[in-house]
């Protein structure tokens, strides 16, 4: 039982680090440029498509990751200078409905490509075996190197966004704007460099989870979706809220899954529980969010903003 | 401008009620019928969105959970053997009704992106419902094996009868959601939205105003899913789906939000456009999804918008009132 508890911490940590590097982009683009992003969650789509494609041609699983980040951070800047840099100035609504029809237009596109039936990446060989973990726990070196990568990536961001100029930069930029591009700044490339930076790591994200997943169209809307829960449970433009809130929903999302049905079962009767125990753990990270947006309207880890 | 009906408003409707009969009459093929009532129902649908979007100022991500409501409702009753619409309407009415005083009260605590977000975390929670719930058919969906009847008036399996059951109810509807946005009712819903505070210092209740629009918005919407599932005889978890909610959007950006008549000019040119392009391709969503984006870049009231400027030039200068921001 305790192995199956801290296996199932473990899959709901390596979800929240997915969770967590598709939020941070969406929470930075949204912190720096108040840009709503629903496109995110096709960038999180192109990652997992062109690596896979990538480990096809090359043969080379971590170059091909590599490849598809930057691939996807190329495609993420051109795609702001064409099309999202026109929409800063417009009202939210605006944002939604222009990122809506490019998930049409990106979902369209990649089956028109790849064609729409799922496909599955295979694991090198060095990564598919289990690994044993103190305590006797088994788990998949995969899913590990996940979590791992995941944390080096995360922390990099940090001492991207807290120790270095450009980190600087984006943090004025979150915080006063206007007062950052009257300083001289290129504000500009900052915009198109935090929008690429944002896509780098839902491309990341997406490259990472497609050997977990089947690789299809639609895939980024389900982790789209769960990233927005993470992102205004966190605290709307908020990095340490954004880990805090996708940590949180990660474990509460696979440990709702994993045991609400055995929860429900000790008060309700069995069919009851396999009835409601589905629905309620899919619910749960949305009650989360009513609840916090209830009684802390402003997030978890509210950002500093001064206007 | 305001408290009386204008001409369009009766007009327009009326003309969209007429085109389907028109243009089955001409092609001899009564098929099309089904085309022009599902236009009708998402007219209703976009229209009672766009009383709180255009008129109330409040992006809804998850106006969708009440065509799905509606639907689930009817098929439930109906497959009860409950085909009574004098029976069916008020437990539409009265469930979502509650829904959205719910939701609204939630959702009304907060303004902006997070209004977005929190209606569309609050429609997650009713589809994950649906998905889940097996007596109803779970994920699969609820096929309906009756049409709801109205004291035998019409025979609901007969198409032109039946056309003419789902065009009557839109009418209605749709000159409904018109009446409200016209009256003194209407005009506070535009003042709260324009300034609250102010709206607030002129002695009008901000919360109370913006949630009866809500719930009037829900249950005209849930009228428009009971006729959604009358018209599909099906019942899907799909109805209430995110992707549903921005179509709607969409539609009423599509035909001009905060114009009265946008959502009929938006659910026509949506149902036609999805229509046309899908006898062509299996990839209609991307044609669908290039114009969304088009009309939301350059064509800034919508296609009503486009129509008002052809035909009153002059008038179209000075806008009625700004769009929803």
């Amino acid at each position: 039982m305790t192995a199956l508890i801290a296996e199932q911490i473990l899959n709901g940590l390596q979800l929240g680090i997915l969770l967590f590097l598709i939020a941070a982009g969406l929470t930075l683009i949204f912190g720096v440029m108040d840009f709503i992003n629903l496109s995110h969650g096709s960038l999180f789509m192109l990652g997992a498509y062109l690596s896979v494609t990538f480990i096809g041609m090359f043969d080379n699983f971590a170059f091909s990751i590599l490849l598809a980040c930057l691939s996807v951070f190329m495609i993420g800047a051109i795609f702001e200078v064409m099309l999202v840099r026109r929409l800063y100035n417009r009202n939210h609504l605006d944002h939604v409905l222009v990122t809506f029809g490019v998930i049409l237009v990106a979902n369209e596109a990649v089956s028109m490509i790849w064609g729409s039936v799922p496909i599955f990446s295979g694991l090198p060989d060095a990564l598919s075996h289990q690994v044993s973990l103190p305590f006797g726990i088994e788990y998949p070196s995969y899913r590990l190197l996940v979590i791992f990568a995941g944390i080096i990536l995360a922390g990099g961001l940090f001492y991207l966004i807290n120790r270095t100029r450009l980190g600087m930069l984006v943090r004025a930029g979150a915080s006063n704007r206007t007062m950052v591009s009257v300083l001289g700044v290129n504000i500009k490339l900052l915009y198109t460099l935090v929008f690429g930076l944002g896509a780098l790591l839902a491309g990341f994200a997406g490259a990472m989870a497609g050997p977990l997943l089947s690789v299809q169209p639609g895939m980024g809307e389900a982790i789209l979706i769960q990233s927005f829960v993470v992102v205004v449970i966190g605290g709307l433009g908020s990095i340490n809220g954004a880990l805090l809130a996708a940590i949180l929903v990660g474990l509460i999302d696979t440990i709702g899954r994993a045991f609400m049905r055995d929860i429900l079962g000790f008060v309700f009767s069995p069919s009851v529980a396999s009835d409601a125990g589905p629905a309620l753990s899919s619910m749960l990270i949305y009650i989360l969010m009513a609840l916090v947006l209830f009684f802390r309207p402003e997030g978890l880890v509210p950002m500093q903003k001064r206007n | 401008m305001h408290g009386r009906l204008e001409i369009q408003s009766i007009v327009i409707p009326l003309l969209a009620i007429a085109i389907g009969p028109i243009v089955a009459l001409i092609t001899d093929d009564v098929y099309v019928l089904h085309i022009f009532e599902r236009a009708l129902i998402f007219a209703v649908a976009a229209a009672s969105l766009n009383l709180i979007l255009g008129f109330g100022g409040m992006v809804s991500f998850g106006h969708a959970v009440f065509i799905g409501l509606g639907a689930y409702i009817t098929g439930i009753m109906s497959n009860a053997d409950i085909t009574a619409l004098w029976l069916q309407i008020p437990a539409i009415l009265a469930v979502t009704g509650i829904v959205a005083m719910v939701m609204g009260l939630i959702a009304l605590r907060t303004t902006g992106v997070h209004f977005i977000m929190i209606t569309l975390a609050l429609a997650q929670i009713f589809y994950y419902t649906a998905v889940s719930s097996s007596t109803f058919g779970g994920d699969d969906g609820l096929v309906i094996y009756e049409r709801s009847t109205f004291f035998g008036l019409y025979d609901p399996w007969d198409s032109w009868q039946f056309y003419g059951f789902v065009a009557i109810v839109s009418l209605g509807l749709i000159w409904l959601v018109t009446a409200v946005t016209s009256s003194d009712f209407g005009l506070r819903l535009l003042a709260t939205r324009e300034n609250p505070q102010r709206s607030a210092a002129l002695g009008f209740h901000v919360l109370g105003t913006r949630l009866l629009a809500f719930v009037i918005a829900g249950m005209v919407c849930g009228l428009a899913g009971m006729l959604l599932a009358n018209q599909s005889e099906f019942a899907t978890p799909g109805y209430a789906n995110w992707q549903r909610s921005g179509e709607l959007l969409a539609i009423v950006i599509l035909g001009g939000v905060g114009l009265r008549m946008g959502p009929v000019y938006g659910a026509f040119a949506f149902i036609l456009v999805e229509h046309t392009l899908a006898s062509y391709t299996n990839h209609w969503a991307l044609y669908f999804g290039l114009i969304l984006i088009l009309v939301v870049l350059f064509l800034h009231r919508g296609l009503a918008g486009l129509v008002e400027r052809v035909l009153r030039p002059r008038a179209a200068k000075r806008p009625e009132f700004e769009e929803a921001r």
